[in-house]
């Protein structure tokens, strides 16, 4: 039915994406308590770094875990420039980190990229945990163990974005471009090269695809995202320290593709929101928080090898099929009586 | 002789295993040659050196007189060089058509004016069509690799290798699991290619097909060259029955 509303992939995905858009603001109209608006930022910031990520790791078939590492530079460059040793705006800080991060993430590619399948997931992990070593020793930039503190919220002129509530307004225009963003290189000749490298990258470049370009093109996207996810995250708790980009932020990533759904652009904003929801459903169970977490990761990659919207495409298939087969089976009995 | 292909001195060791040693020859333009050898012999890992899938320890490879054993396995492709696989190898997501056209896309517009194989001219749509109808794939033209039969698989494969308009095209037992009928068939797509202009290196182990069809050939043993001839040559070549065709005895 949405194939005949909506016949071209780019009308589904503008009307898939401007729905995503309304519900933020519906969100950001209704919700006026301050704890939910903080989740709403925190889960808004996470869709940035997601979205892209799910290009590498769903799309191209490249599974990184060293994202929180870059989510962590570019907090720390954002700190560093505003306030740790600098003290410039932060709306030229965020581009200086999100260049910072690009250039990190290209220049460790190059040798990243010489790895595949689970050794280069290792390579990025050990990227990840090298540069949280970075964060907690490195005080002249960083602060060290102590961290970073007092790092502002953008300002236009006179208007600060100092209420979580007008936070989120900028939160939500970066989730709509990250999504945007990445669903333009999705869609095209990026799209097809990323398809074909998880399919078969050898065979891609036998065909005459410069695998390697695509690759890094992709790696320093997602990185770049992330510093940008990473300078708000700053933004947004003021005041960071090493313990926030350990190697559980890169894991949460791969987690949020796999349970929304890897090789979809949607899959990880639907990860995002169910990590976030269940995350406030079984807040007061303690330890088994993680297990439950565990537990459904394990059912996820068995059954649902699409994840959750996975999942809710094949019900909808479904209940279409079903549907249409009733149908049917009314006409013929309606031809049959006549 | 006009050589499309100089192979000079292509060696690779994997630990202590000398894969391919010191191996040199030359494959003229507009030839049809074969290199056939034994299981083991060191073929698949011979093709993957030359189209850059596997880099080699020493030695040189020259396509129309241009170095490419140091270029990357894309770059070798949009020189000219195109390949098959032992094991058939298309893009399982994709159908016929766009594993075709991929290829086309990637591997550049149609640039070597002196080939005249089908595929090469036209727009994308166009070639594409035409070399889907040239190996009888129209009807599958939608179809996934899945749902291929092995010899719409193959033929698959080899037409999306020919839209990257090579000169020269490697097929890696191009015959496996075909009868000796579905190999013919193949065999006659292929010479209509030649005729166009294009050289073929073909790596089997089907001696019988081999033989009759090849213009030339290069035996190969333990990653050396054994021997080198026409089809009669190597027949009576006493080191190539001895090694080869086990008919010493």
């Amino acid at each position: 039915m949405i194939e005949s509303l909506l016949p071209t992939r780019s009308a589904r995905a503008i009307v898939g994406w401007s729905i995503v858009a309304a519900i933020l603001v519906l969100l950001w109209v209704l919700v006026d308590n301050n704890y939910y608006l903080r989740l709403l930022i925190s889960a808004g910031i996470a869709m940035i770094g997601v979205i892209p990520f799910g290009l590498l790791m769903g799309h191209m078939g490249y599974m990184a875990m060293g994202q929180g590492g870059f989510i962590g530079v570019g907090a720390y460059v954002v700190g560093c420039l505003t306030v740790q040793r600098f003290e410039i705006d932060i709306w030229a800080a965020l581009p200086i980190a999100i260049m910072v991060v690009g250039a990190l993430a290209y220049a460790f590619s190059f040798a990243l990229f010489r790895l595949r399948g689970y050794h280069f997931s290792i390579g990025t992990l050990a990227l990840g945990q090298l540069l949280y070593l970075a964060f907690d020793s490195w005080e002249w930039a960083t602060g060290g163990p102590h961290g970073t503190s007092g790092i502002p919220r953008p300002a236009i002129g006179e208007f600060v974005f100092a209420t979580n509530s007008r936070f989120l307004i900028i939160v939500s225009v970066f989730v709509f471009l990250a999504g945007f963003t990445s669903w333009w290189l999705a869609r095209g000749h990026v799209g097809r090269a990323l398809n074909a490298i998880r399919q078969d990258e050898d065979l891609a470049g036998a065909r005459g695809l410069d695998v390697l370009r695509y690759k890094q093109l992709i790696f320093t996207f997602a990185a770049v995202w992330a510093g940008l996810a990473g300078g708000l995250y700053g933004s947004m708790q003021i005041s960071i320290d090493p313990s926030s980009f350990t190697i559980w932020g890169s894991f949460q990533y791969v987690i949020y593709v796999i349970i929304g759904g890897a090789g979809t652009l949607l899959g990880p904003v639907i990860g995002v929101i169910f990590i976030t929801v269940l995350d406030q459903l079984i807040a007061d169970v303690g330890v088994w928080n993680q297990m439950i977490l565990g537990a459904l990761i394990v059912i996820t990659v068995l059954f649902f090898r699409g994840g959750l919207w996975g999942g809710i495409r094949m019900l909808w298939a479904l209940a279409l099929k079903n549907r249409s087969a009733d149908r049917s089976a009314v006409s013929t009995q309606a031809g049959a009586a006549e | 002789m006009d050589p499309i292909l100089e192979i000079r001195d292509l060696s690779k060791r994997f630990g202590g295993v000398e894969a391919v040693k010191a191996v040199s020859f030359d494959v003229p333009r507009g030839s049809l040659v074969g290199l056939i050898g034994p299981n083991g012999a060191g073929k698949t890992t011979f093709v993957n050196l030359v189209s850059k899938h596997e880099s080699p320890d020493t030695g040189s490879v020259l396509l129309d007189k241009r170095p490419i054993h140091r270029l990357p396995s894309f770059k070798v492709a949009r020189a000219g060089l195109a390949r098959t696989y032992q094991k058939n190898r298309l893009f399982f997501e994709e159908s016929v058509s766009e594993n075709i056209r991929t290829a086309m896309i990637w591997g550049g517009a149609a640039k070597h004016q002196d080939l005249s194989y089908p595929g090469l001219k036209g727009k994308e749509e166009e070639r594409t069509a035409e070399l889907m109808e040239f190996f009888a794939l129209t009807a599958q033209r939608d179809a996934l690799p899945s749902g291929l039969s092995h010899l719409h698989r193959r033929r698959a494969e080899v037409a999306q290798a020919l839209a990257l308009a090579p000169k020269l095209l490697m097929l890696d037992e191009p015959f496996a699991g075909f009868s000796r009928e579905e190999a013919f068939d193949l065999i006659d797509h292929l010479k209509v290619c030649q005729k166009g202009g294009l050289t073929m290196l073909l790596i089997d182990h089907n001696m019988e097909v081999m033989l009759e069809v090849c213009e030339y050939l290069f035996v190969m043993h333990h990653g050396a060259l054994l021997a080198s001839g026409t089809s009669a040559e190597v027949r009576a070549n006493p080191e190539v029955i001895n090694v080869y065709l086990g008919a010493e005895t």
